[in-house]
């Protein structure tokens, strides 16, 4: 096995590297903001760091990975005081309006997807952020293809009560400019 | 696609965009690789030793049980007292400034607790939330930090901090609520014992004593990396006092976060006193988003 100068696989590097970023961005959906989701992707990684070795060459590690990702999060809510303190403060270095707006209006939505139940968020999240089919979805999650439809509805129904003009509006900014 | 379908990705790439600087997801595998190469060195170098020791002892025969170990009393004493109630006193101070005397009563088994500082700041504990009275100063400084109002008539605000007997290391950082450090502690009583059952480094040091107890005294180390942009790590060192029953008595501790340093000096007492903490009324207390 080839290591990288931190003594890490090198092929692992490599897809932290390529794939670090989206998984954060999965990351901070489920957990609501970014301490948490660089923690969840972390420790996520040890687990699949462990299993690596062991992997068959034409698996797919996002699959591995996504499944690893859903089982912590899900066990870190069933305890979350471990992880969740009271932070949350808004961004307050921006270079512009639009910027400020775009990251306060990103914070909002991190802050209303942490409102919704663990389950619904995890669906809207493998189903919107993710791309996954609801096939895929209830597998991860172990229920049925039905209730990944009902949590995926009263989700989209409780964000946009949530969100409020916010939500309807999106999309129309960008469209403005 | 609908348009729900099509707001709901657009909300969650702005949601995503503004990724922090400095986040380095390889840290913990990194850590875990060194710690495991460590591991492996050190197996290689204990198997050289347990050679050697077990051609010496094969001629000796153990006639005793051997004692439990300094680290087995102090974690079994941890243990024992942060699953009872008990009433704890604590001064606590921070280098440069004046002492402060806390008092709490808490009851892990309930999961609830409080804790009352000579300078009249107050933290409540129960059914898995932390509650922070809102004076104004509190109310002033969490609304300017999270750009928010909060209605009037809330006089508590509520945080997910459940008390667990035992178990991992709570760290809350009160500042961020407007508390000073030196109000009250940034880890509670009950998150010093989960402390101290975690502790890896442990020493006895001799007899102890205190108001109506003796026992044995240990010094012991303890640190803990918190993972996170700040990458805090709390450093503890004191030592424990653990009576005759098996309970940690007194608990002297320095530790540091960051830049904060802080001493405790802890006493533990009336064990298995009733303890008269509740939440307070839902309609009194303002819960944050997430909260």
């Amino acid at each position: 096995m080839r290591r990288d100068d931190g003594g890490v696989d090198e092929q692992f590097a490599g897809y932290v590297r390529a794939r670090g970023e989206h998984l954060l961005r999965v990351a901070v959906l489920l957990t609501g903001e970014w301490h948490a989701a660089e923690d969840l992707v972390q420790a996520s990684l040890v687990k699949l760091y462990r299993a690596w070795p062991r992997l068959d060459t034409n698996a797919d590690p996002d699959a591995y990975l996504r499944r690893i990702m859903v089982n912590t999060h899900r066990s870190w809510w069933r305890t979350r005081w471990r992880r969740e303190t009271p932070t949350g403060v808004l961004p307050e270095s921006v270079t512009s309006d639009d910027l400020a707006e775009r990251q306060a209006l990103g914070a909002l939505v991190r802050q209303a997807l942490a409102q919704l139940p663990r389950r619904q968020r995890a669906v809207l999240v493998l189903r919107y952020c993710e791309d996954l089919p609801e096939a895929e979805v209830a597998r991860l999650l172990g229920c049925s293809v039905g209730t990944v439809k009902a949590h995926a509805h009263r989700g989209l129904r409780s964000l946009r009560g949530l969100l409020g003009d916010e939500f309807d509006l999106a999309g129309a900014h960008d469209e403005r400019h | 696609m609908n348009d729900t379908e099509e707001r709901v990705r657009h909300l969650f790439a702005v949601a995503t965009e503004d990724v922090p600087p400095g986040i380095d997801l390889l840290r913990a595998v990194r850590e875990r690789s060194a710690s495991r190469r460590r591991m492996v060195r050190i197996r290689v170098a204990i198997s050289a030793g347990t050679a050697a020791v077990v051609a010496t002892a094969a001629a000796i025969t153990l006639s005793a049980v051997p004692a439990p170990s300094a680290l087995a009393q102090v974690t079994k004493a941890a243990e024992a007292t942060a699953r009872q109630s008990y009433h704890v006193r604590s001064v606590t101070g921070l280098k440069g400034n004046g002492p402060v005397t806390l008092n709490g009563e808490f009851d892990p088994a309930r999961g609830v607790g409080e804790e009352t500082s000579s300078t009249g700041a107050r933290v409540r504990f129960a059914g898995g939330y932390m509650y922070l009275p809102l004076s104004d100063a509190f109310r002033a400084a969490f609304e300017k930090n999270r750009g928010i109002s909060i209605p009037a008539g809330k006089s508590w605000a509520r945080f997910p901090a459940p008390l667990r007997p035992g178990g991992e290391v709570t760290l809350i950082d009160l500042t961020q609520f407007g508390i000073g450090p030196s109000d009250l502690g940034q880890v509670s009583p009950q998150g010093l014992l989960g402390l101290l059952q975690s502790v890896s480094q442990v020493r006895q040091t001799g007899p102890a004593s205190g108001h109506g107890w003796t026992g044995t005294a240990y010094s012991f180390t303890f640190t803990k990396a918190f993972g996170g942009p700040l990458h805090l790590v709390l450093r503890v060192k004191g030592t424990v006092g653990v009576d005759r029953e098996g309970r940690v008595r007194q608990l002297d501790a320095d530790y540091s976060i960051g830049r904060t340093r802080q001493r405790f000096e802890m006493t533990f007492g009336d064990f298995g006193a009733p303890v008269s903490v509740n939440a307070p009324p839902a309609s009194e207390v303002y819960v944050p988003l997430g909260g």
